[in-house]
């Protein structure tokens, strides 16, 4: 036994001056900030965001007036009127709020570079297109980016997508494996984080976000990513490169 | 016991050195993510202060984008003799370089099996051969335990097979997918002659809340030295030479000296993994001889290559609207002040002529030394919340991070960000997030009157 213990010590002796040894490996003159080739792997995602409390009204307001300032409000028509959910998958909360433009407010919500982006999902946007535009009494959707891990409380979290089109019925926030487990054997997107779950001109279906902009997804008719992403549409081989000499000869 | 032990202690200590050993990037290193100061030579004497560099006014009616480094030559008529391409960097001449960067490749010439595009100009073309372009590169792959892993045959998914057996598809398990819109490389000669350490510099004088990350990778053509990465959306090269001969094999599959594998990777023990392998239906399937591949590597003996190089080297850096309108000047100082200044550099000026630099294989030349530059980019990576999830090979915590867009002549284009999914700036500043974020919430305090005068900035650049 006492030969065991020996052996143990020695062993995590070993052990140590190894780690120490690859430490010190790591970090001899080392400029911060730089990472290498074969760095080690480090988890690309982060932990998930503290649990919060739930939104009251008060502050779900306040958010929506540090972005819009007096040019929109909470619809107070619609409830549920917001939701709460990591949707951009950074693992900092995000609020989700039905809001409507205030009335004799519209040209600032139609301003030419709002400091939001507005956005159809079902419209993908293309360069030279008209901007859309937001109808006065028009409910919309706006998604709130947490900042950090006081979410989108934070003073900080300005990030916002404004979506037209985009409030249906039985709004809900749900988890990617939610929507995995009710959507089994149907292909669907990649998903960065929470989805909202909706009732939209009558189906049942998910907005999410893309890593660029939120869009919708239908479990029965989702085929694919967007066409607007297609690389290089269409392409055939020349056949006349095909039929050179030297590849003739080659393939002989 | 003490056998035991020590066989355990050998185990161990020879697990250490093989792990040591197989790490690629500690050839020739000292360590493995240090890159050496590239300095002007002893004794040099400091020449007249730096002056700006020669700038194109991005219009291909107008005969600018040469900036003297190196021979110009004149126009090639194929009719009449063809393009000689250089044999070593600097020897060659600009229009023969322009006319190699501007040839279409076919299968016999190497093209394929799969590629994206069958020549350099077919992507680097608006408004100028070298420019932009609003073709997609598509890459992807799949989580393991947190860490990024490549699809089956490579990240990179070709657009475009020589053979429709070899066209590339993904599986669904493939779900981390990214977009790379084409980056331009006018003025990419001037950025390659920024000396590491002033890269360096640059990036310790960033706040640390924004301060980015510069990546060692290794330079190709001087046996994987490390040098600072500044080309690629990741940064993933530091030398044009390794630049042009990453696209030549990843971008078009004709493989050469430059590629990173020798340019022997139909022949090596590991092909089918290195040059342009095919994810098909039937899984990943070794495509890289006959009939799919039927030239003998390596595919270009390294003279296109370094034509590639060379050209892009040569080039004029981007210039300023010309004339700024009055709203791009009134924003001018916003641009600084809202902090977009802080990872877009706006000025950054080249090593000396005569130093040498990429790991001992290139000298900076006259033409290119001493130049103030404006490319509006610290050529580092951030996280600012557009992150693709892909990692190259900058290691696994850059996954979310991309090099700043260099915004010098970006009114040459309408599609933003790394994934050009953004039309127009304004929208383009509010997808900032992350390190970005005070800086666009400093945007959007602005009035907008100031928001429109910064928007005609950038697009004045």
């Amino acid at each position: 036994m006492h030969h065991l213990n020996i052996i143990a010590k020695r062993f995590h002796a070993l052990m140590l001056l190894l780690l120490s040894l690859a430490i010190s490996g790591c970090s001899r003159n080392e400029p911060a900030n730089i990472q290498a080739a074969n760095s080690q792997p480090a988890e690309q995602t982060a932990p998930d965001a503290a649990p919060q409390s739930s939104p009251t009204v008060t502050e779900v307001n306040e958010a929506v007036s540090r972005i819009f300032k007096q040019a929109a409000r909470v619809d107070s028509a619609s409830s549920p009127n917001f939701l709460a959910g990591d949707f951009n998958g950074d693992k900092s909360t995000d609020i989700a709020v039905i809001v409507k433009p205030v009335a004799g407010k519209l040209g600032e919500m139609n301003q030419e570079f709002p400091p939001w982006i507005l956005r159809d999902p079902f419209v993908p946007p293309k360069p030279g297109t008209p901007p859309i535009r937001i109808a006065e009494n028009e409910v919309l959707l706006a998604v709130i980016h947490g900042y950090g891990p006081k979410g989108w409380r934070d003073p900080e979290a300005t990030q916002t997508y404004l979506l037209k089109n985009s409030v249906g019925q039985d709004l809900k926030a749900q988890t990617k494996t939610e929507v995995a487990n009710a959507n089994k054997g149907n292909s669907s997107p990649r998903l960065a984080g929470d989805l909202i779950g909706e009732t939209l001109q009558g189906k049942s279906g998910y907005l999410y976000f893309d890593g660029a902009q939120y869009s919708w997804y239908d479990p029965k008719t989702f085929k694919g990513e967007v066409d607007a992403r297609v690389v290089h549409p269409g392409m055939k081989p020349n056949k006349f490169d095909l039929l050179h000499p030297k590849f003739v000869r080659a393939e002989k | 016991m003490s056998k035991l032990f020590k066989v355990l202690a050998l185990t161990l200590f020879a697990a250490l050195a093989l792990s040591l050993w197989l790490s690629p990037a500690t050839t020739g290193q000292k360590n493995k993510n240090e890159v050496d100061p590239e300095a002007p030579p002893e004794g040099a004497v400091a020449l007249a202060a730096p002056t700006e560099a020669l700038t194109t006014d991005m219009d291909a009616k107008t005969d600018d984008l040469f900036n003297n480094f190196g021979a110009r030559g004149t126009p090639i008529n194929e009719c009449v003799a063809d393009a000689v391409p250089p044999t070593a960097r600097g020897n060659g001449r600009f229009e023969d370089n322009k006319f190699i960067f501007e040839e279409e490749e076919t299968v016999a010439d190497g093209l394929g099996p799969t590629y994206n595009d069958v020549g350099c100009v077919t992507c680097h073309q608006a408004v100028d051969t070298g420019a932009f372009g609003q073709q997609m590169e598509f890459r992807a792959g799949h989580l393991s335990n947190g860490n990024f892993v490549d699809a089956p045959g490579g990240q990179l998914i070709h657009a475009r097979g020589t053979d429709s057996d070899v066209v590339e598809h993904i599986t669904t398990g493939e779900n981390v997918r990214a977009f790379r819109v084409v980056t331009q490389a006018l003025g990419d000669g001037f950025v390659e002659c920024i000396a590491n350490q002033d890269l360096q510099a640059n990036v310790n004088a960033e706040p640390s809340a924004q301060r980015g990350t510069l990546t060692a990778v290794p330079i190709t053509e001087a046996n994987n030295t490390l040098r600072f990465g500044r080309f690629g959306w990741k940064a993933q090269h530091g030398s044009l030479l390794s630049f042009a001969g990453d696209a030549y094999l990843n971008e078009m599959g004709i493989t050469s000296k430059f590629d990173g594998f020798g340019g022997r990777s139909s022949s090596a023990a590991d092909a089918g993994t290195h040059e342009n392998p095919a994810t098909t239906a039937e899984g990943v399937i070794d495509v890289t001889g006959p009939p799919f591949d039927p030239v003998v590597d390596p595919e270009d003996d390294g003279g296109d290559v370094i034509a590639f190089a060379d050209f892009m080297a040569a080039t004029r850096a981007p210039g300023r609207q010309n004339p700024i309108p009055a709203a791009a000047v009134r924003g001018d100082p916003l641009f600084n002040q809202v902090g977009c200044a802080v990872c877009h550099t706006r000025t950054l000026t080249t090593a000396p002529a005569g130093t040498v630099i990429n790991g001992g294989a290139f000298t900076v030349p006259a033409a290119l030394g001493d130049k103030i530059i404006h490319p509006f980019s610290d050529f580092a990576l951030h996280d600012v919340g557009t992150g693709d999830g892909i990692v190259q090979n900058a290691g696994q915590s850059t996954a979310n991070q991309m090099r700043t867009a260099p915004l010098w002549g970006i009114r040459a284009r309408n599609r933003f960000m790394h994934d050009g999914l953004s039309v127009n700036v304004s929208e383009t500043i509010q997808r900032h997030a992350g390190q970005a974020t005070a800086a666009r919430n400093a945007f959007n305090a602005l009035t907008a009157a100031q928001r429109a005068d910064l928007l005609a900035f950038v697009l004045s650049l």
